[in-house]
C-alpha cells in the first residue's frame, strides 16, 4: 500500500500560499513569517491530483510530492 | 464585467495621477523588503495598477486575492515542467543552434538583436500567435512588440510616462488588429471544434491565448481587451534577452580570474548560479511599488498608514552586505549568503506575485535534485550553448539603456569563435 511524502524546501519557499489554497487542510502559512507548514507529511494516495497542482502553481518548486511504500 | 470606475479599489485604467516614485518612501534592506513582499497588508501598487494600467491592466500582476489565485491557477498550465521542457528543447534549441550555426567563425555579432531572433519564437509559441516564420514577419512583428513594451513596464522609465503609454498603447492596438484578432478567430474554431468532439485534446494549441479563451467565463469578468493586455504582460523571451549580456560579461570575467572554473562552463548547475548571481546584480526588475490596505509596521519600526504608497528597492536590497558580505556588490557564483535565504534571492519576488516564469528562466531553484527529464532553465540553456560557441564580449560598442531603470544593454557586441569541441552526446 502507497502513501505520499509531501516535504517542502524551507528556503526555497516564498510564502505566495497557492499551496494552502488548493489544500487548506494539508498545508498552512506559518504565523510567525516562516516557510509553509504542511499539517500532514504522508498524506493518503487520493490527494495526488489536488497535490500535483499545488505543486504546479509553486513557482518556487517549494514542494515536493513522492510515493513511498506504507510501513 | 466589472465595473471599471470601482475596480482597483478605486483607481481606474487611466490612473497616471498620484505620488512620483521619488516621493515614495523607498525600502532598501534585504528583510523589510521581503516582509513588504510577503505581508498581506500591501497590494500590487505598480504592475498595471498605476502608470502601466492601459497597457497591462486587469492583468495577473494587477490582481489581489481570489481573482489573482484563479489566474495563476489558469495559467499554471503553461509553466508545468512538460510545456517548459517543450519550449526549452523544441522552440528555443533548434532557433539557436541555427542562429549559432549562421554566426559562428565570422566577425562581431550585437547579441542584442541575436537574442531577439533567438526568443522570437518563443514569443510567439507562448502567446499563441501565427504565421511569424520569415525574416520580414519576424521583423515586423518584433517592431510593434518593441513599441508595445515599455508601456507595460512604464514605472521604470524615465521618460514622460504619460507620452510612453500613449505611444505603447497605439502599438498595442495594431498588434491586436494584426496578430491577436486573426489568431483567436483560429483558437475559437479549434475550441468550438473540440467542444463538439471533432477535434482530440491533443490537437488544440497549447499557448496562452487557447488557455485564455478555454477560460472566457473568468476573463469576461473583466472588459474585452483583458486578453490582449494579459498578452502584453508576458513576453518570455524579452525578459530574458535583456540580462543575458550581463551573464556573460560576468562569467566572461570570472573563468578569466578564476580559469581553474573553465571546465564548469558545461555544468548547468554552475551556470544556474552564474545567472542567479548576475540576476542579483542586475535585477531584471529593479524595484517593485506596493501600497499599504491597512495601517501596518514592519519589524524595522517602519510605519504605513492605509493607502501609502511604498517602494520596494530590489536593487539596493539585493547588495544588502548584512545578508550577502561585505563583498555583496561583486561577482562571485560561489556565494554563500551569511544568512539563510532563497538562491534566487529577490531575482523573482516574493510572496503571492512571485514570478511564475522563475523555473521557465533558470530552472531547478530548491534544494530538490532535479530529474533527468526536467527542464534546465532557459537562461542557463542558453548561457551553456553560447559558451560552447565561444563567446567572448567585444566590450568596445556595447551601450546601456539610459532611458529606464532596469540597467540592461541596449548593444553588445561579441564574437563567436569555439573554444572547445562540443560534447558528443547532451550533457543535459
Amino acid at each position: 500500500m502507497e502513501r505520499l511524502r509531501v516535504t517542502i524546501d524551507p528556503l526555497a519557499c516564498a510564502r505566495t500560499g497557492y499551496c494552502v489554497q488548493v489544500m487548506p487542510a494539508l498545508f498552512e502559512l506559518d504565523e510567525g513569517g516562516g516557510p509553509t507548514v504542511v499539517l500532514d507529511p504522508q498524506p493518503p494516495l487520493n490527494l495526488l491530483g489536488d497535490l500535483r497542482e499545488a505543486e504546479t502553481l509553486c513557482p518556487t518548486q517549494a514542494i515536493r510530492v513522492e510515493a513511498i511504500e506504507e510501513r | 464585467m466589472h465595473d471599471q470606475r470601482l475596480s482597483y479599489e478605486g483607481t481606474s485604467l487611466d490612473p497616471l495621477t498620484g505620488p512620483a516614485v521619488s516621493e515614495m518612501p523607498w525600502l532598501r534592506s534585504y528583510h523589510d523588503v521581503v516582509e513588504a513582499f510577503r505581508s498581506k497588508s500591501f497590494i500590487q501598487g505598480g504592475g498595471g495598477r498605476r502608470d502601466s494600467a492601459p497597457i497591462t491592466g486587469y492583468g495577473v500582476l494587477a490582481l489581489a486575492g481570489r481573482d489573482h489565485f484563479e489566474r495563476r491557477r489558469i495559467e499554471a498550465v503553461l509553466f508545468r515542467k512538460d510545456m517548459l521542457r517543450w519550449f526549452e528543447r523544441d522552440v528555443v534549441g533548434p532557433a539557436l543552434a541555427a542562429a549559432l550555426d549562421e554566426a559562428g567563425g565570422g566577425g562581431p555579432v550585437d547579441l542584442l538583436p541575436f537574442l531577439r531572433a533567438v526568443f522570437c519564437d518563443l514569443t510567439c509559441a507562448f502567446w499563441g500567435i501565427d504565421g511569424i516564420d520569415t525574416p520580414e514577419a519576424r521583423q515586423r512583428f518584433l517592431t510593434v512588440v518593441d513599441e508595445m513594451t515599455p508601456g507595460g513596464a512604464v514605472e521604470w522609465e524615465r521618460g514622460n510616462h504619460r507620452e510612453i503609454v500613449t505611444r505603447s498603447l497605439a502599438a498595442q492596438r495594431r498588434f491586436a488588429a494584426a496578430y491577436v484578432q486573426p489568431a483567436r478567430q483560429r483558437r475559437e474554431a479549434l475550441i468550438e471544434a473540440h467542444a463538439a468532439g471533432r477535434l482530440g485534446e491533443s490537437e488544440l494549441p497549447k499557448d496562452l491565448l487557447t488557455v485564455m479563451l478555454r477560460n472566457k467565463r473568468h476573463f469576461d469578468r473583466w472588459d474585452s481587451e483583458v486578453y490582449v493586455r494579459e498578452i502584453t504582460l508576458f513576453a518570455p523571451g524579452d525578459t530574458i534577452m535583456r540580462f543575458i549580456p550581463h551573464m556573460v560579461a560576468e562569467i566572461h570575467g570570472w573563468v578569466n580570474e578564476h580559469p581553474e572554473d573553465v571546465w564548469l562552463l558545461e555544468d548547468v548547475g554552475f551556470l544556474r548560479r552564474c545567472a542567479t548571481e548576475s540576476l542579483r546584480l542586475h535585477p531584471a526588475s529593479p524595484y517593485f511599488i506596493r501600497q499599504a490596505v491597512e495601517d501596518t509596521t514592519l519589524a524595522s519600526g517602519l510605519a504605513f498608514r492605509a493607502g501609502d504608497y511604498v517602494v520596494l528597492d530590489v536593487t539596493t536590497a539585493s547588495l544588502d552586505s548584512e545578508v550577502y558580505g561585505p563583498d555583496a556588490g561583486r561577482f562571485n557564483p560561489h556565494r554563500v549568503p551569511l544568512r539563510k535565504i532563497k538562491q534566487v534571492g529577490l531575482a523573482f519576488g516574493e510572496g503571492p506575485h512571485t514570478c511564475i516564469g522563475a523555473m521557465m528562466s533558470v530552472g531547478e531553484i530548491s534544494a530538490h535534485r532535479p530529474g533527468p527529464d526536467d527542464p534546465l532553465g532557459l537562461v542557463p540553456y542558453t548561457l551553456r550553448e553560447l559558451f560552447r560557441a565561444g563567446v567572448t564580449p567585444a566590450y568596445r560598442g556595447a551601450q546601456l539603456n539610459a532611458d529606464n531603470a532596469r540597467g540592461e544593454f541596449t548593444t553588445f557586441p561579441v564574437c563567436f569563435a569555439a573554444l572547445r569541441p562540443a560534447p558528443a552526446a547532451e550533457a543535459g
